[in-house]
Order: structure tokens, then C-alpha cells, then sequence
């Protein structure tokens, strides 16, 4: 099912921000940082397995859980 | 005044003594210095702390000293953020950054100094500040780890030697 990494992205930067939208610019950016660029994927991008796999080391590291 | 700075190219411990003298012989909370590597830094950091008693005192070598318009060389500059500022700081040392950097410890060290955790440390009250020896190699490695704890805004730089 598409989608899975938009909704794994979003699921970081909810729980990282918690709605403050400079926490939530600053998370974006770590997440560039850390080789995710969260505008580049939407509902309709394909679950790239490897993207997956690096999101979850990412919300690990940021302290976050994910599915 | 909220914030002053100023320099002394004497010796130690005169330096530190002139220092508090231009500062107004206060005691804030926290007290930034930047010596020039002529200083040992023991006894630099040593003299700074004895002479302002109260206050974290944090510091590093430079190749060069700006205060008050001045770019310095061989001197010492300071600046003392009062309690209009600042009303409370820490600081921690993390030693062997080439080896691998760890921040757990200090980030338990600063939850319990401000009784609160990191997560809940309010954007508009905190901010860090980093001075971290670039012969480490480790200034990536650190800030990510930063980053990673908290949403905290840390700032600093690199000393020119240590």
C-alpha cells in the first residue's frame, strides 16, 4: 500500500512537534539532515523499503515511535 | 547593565582579577571567557572561576580575542550575562569525542539541575551553547546528538586550539 513513508513522516514530526510549527520546521530539517526530505513524498509515493527502514532508525534516534 | 564585556592582556592571575574589576566586580550567573592560548588553560580557567565564585564559568583558547570593537591578540576576553539574562546555567564537559560521543549522562546532568526533562525544555527559555575541540572531528557527530535530544536551540564554535 503507497503512502507508508508520508504517513511515517508525519507521524514523526506530529509527535516530535506536537503542533509548534517552529519544532516542526526544525524537525524537517533534521529529518533532511538525516538524508529523509519529507516534501519529496506524498500519499501516492511507493513504500520504498530502504526509506522505510531508515525513518525508523530516524524516529528511534529522535526519541519517537512509528509503526 | 544586562550584559558586559571586556579584556586583559595581563598575566595571571592579574588578568582575572582586572577582568572582574571592568566588569563591575559582579556576581552573575554566568560568565563566558575567550583566551588566547599564551594562558595555561588550567590555571586560566582556575583564575576565572576564583574570580567570579558564583557563577558558571565556561570558556575556551581562540587565535584571536574580538571585545569591544578590539580584535586582540594574546588577551583574554570575557563577557558576564547578569541575572536579567540569565537566570540559571549549567555546563558539563564531555571528554574523548573522538571515541565516541555520548550526551546521555550530560543531558541527565542538566535535566536534573533544571528539574525538568529535555523534551519539555521551552524554546523561548533555553538555549545551549557548545564549545567543542575540532581536533575531535566530532562537531557533526555532537550537534546531531543534539538535535536529537532536544529542540532546544544550541549554539557555539570551535576553539582554535586546546
Amino acid at each position: 500500500m503507497p503512502g507508508q513513508i508520508k504517513r511515517m513522516i508525519d507521524s514523526i514530526l506530529e509527535q516530535r512537534a506536537g503542533g509548534h510549527p517552529t519544532i516542526l520546521l526544525t524537525t524537517k530539517t533534521k529529518l533532511i539532515l538525516k538524508g529523509v526530505n519529507p516534501n519529496r513524498f506524498d500519499l501516492t509515493s511507493p513504500d520504498d523499503e530502504q526509506v522505510l527502514a531508515r525513518l525508523r532508525s530516524i524516529a528511534a534516534e529522535l526519541g519517537v515511535h512509528v509503526l | 547593565m544586562s550584559i558586559q564585556t571586556g579584556y586583559s592582556t595581563k598575566p595571571l592571575p592579574a588578568a582575572a582579577s582586572e577582568l572582574r574589576e571592568q566588569l563591575g566586580g559582579t556576581q552573575p550567573p554566568l560568565v563566558f571567557f575567550f583566551a588566547s592560548d599564551k594562558y595555561d588553560a588550567a590555571l586560566v580557567s582556575r583564575d576565572m572561576q576564583l574570580a567570579f565564585p558564583a557563577a558558571c564559568v565556561v570558556g575556551c583558547s581562540t587565535a584571536g580575542e574580538i571585545a569591544t570593537g578590539q580584535l586582540l591578540t594574546g588577551s583574554i576576553a570575557a563577557m558576564v550575562l547578569d541575572e536579567d539574562v540569565v537566570e540559571d546555567a549549567v555546563a558539563v564537559v564531555l571528554e574523548n569525542l573522538s571515541e565516541g560521543v555520548t550526551i546521555r549522562d550530560a543531558f541527565a546532568n542538566f535535566e536534573q539541575h533544571f528539574q525538568a526533562p529535555a523534551t519539555d525544555w521551552d524554546l523561548e527559555k533555553y538555549v545551549g551553547l557548545v564549545l567543542i575541540d575540532g581536533l575531535s572531528g566530532a562537531e557533526e557527530r555532537l550537534m546531531e546528538k543534539l538535535g536529537d535530544a532536544t529542540d532546544v536551540l544550541f549554539v557555539g564554535g570551535v576553539p582554535a586550539t586546546i
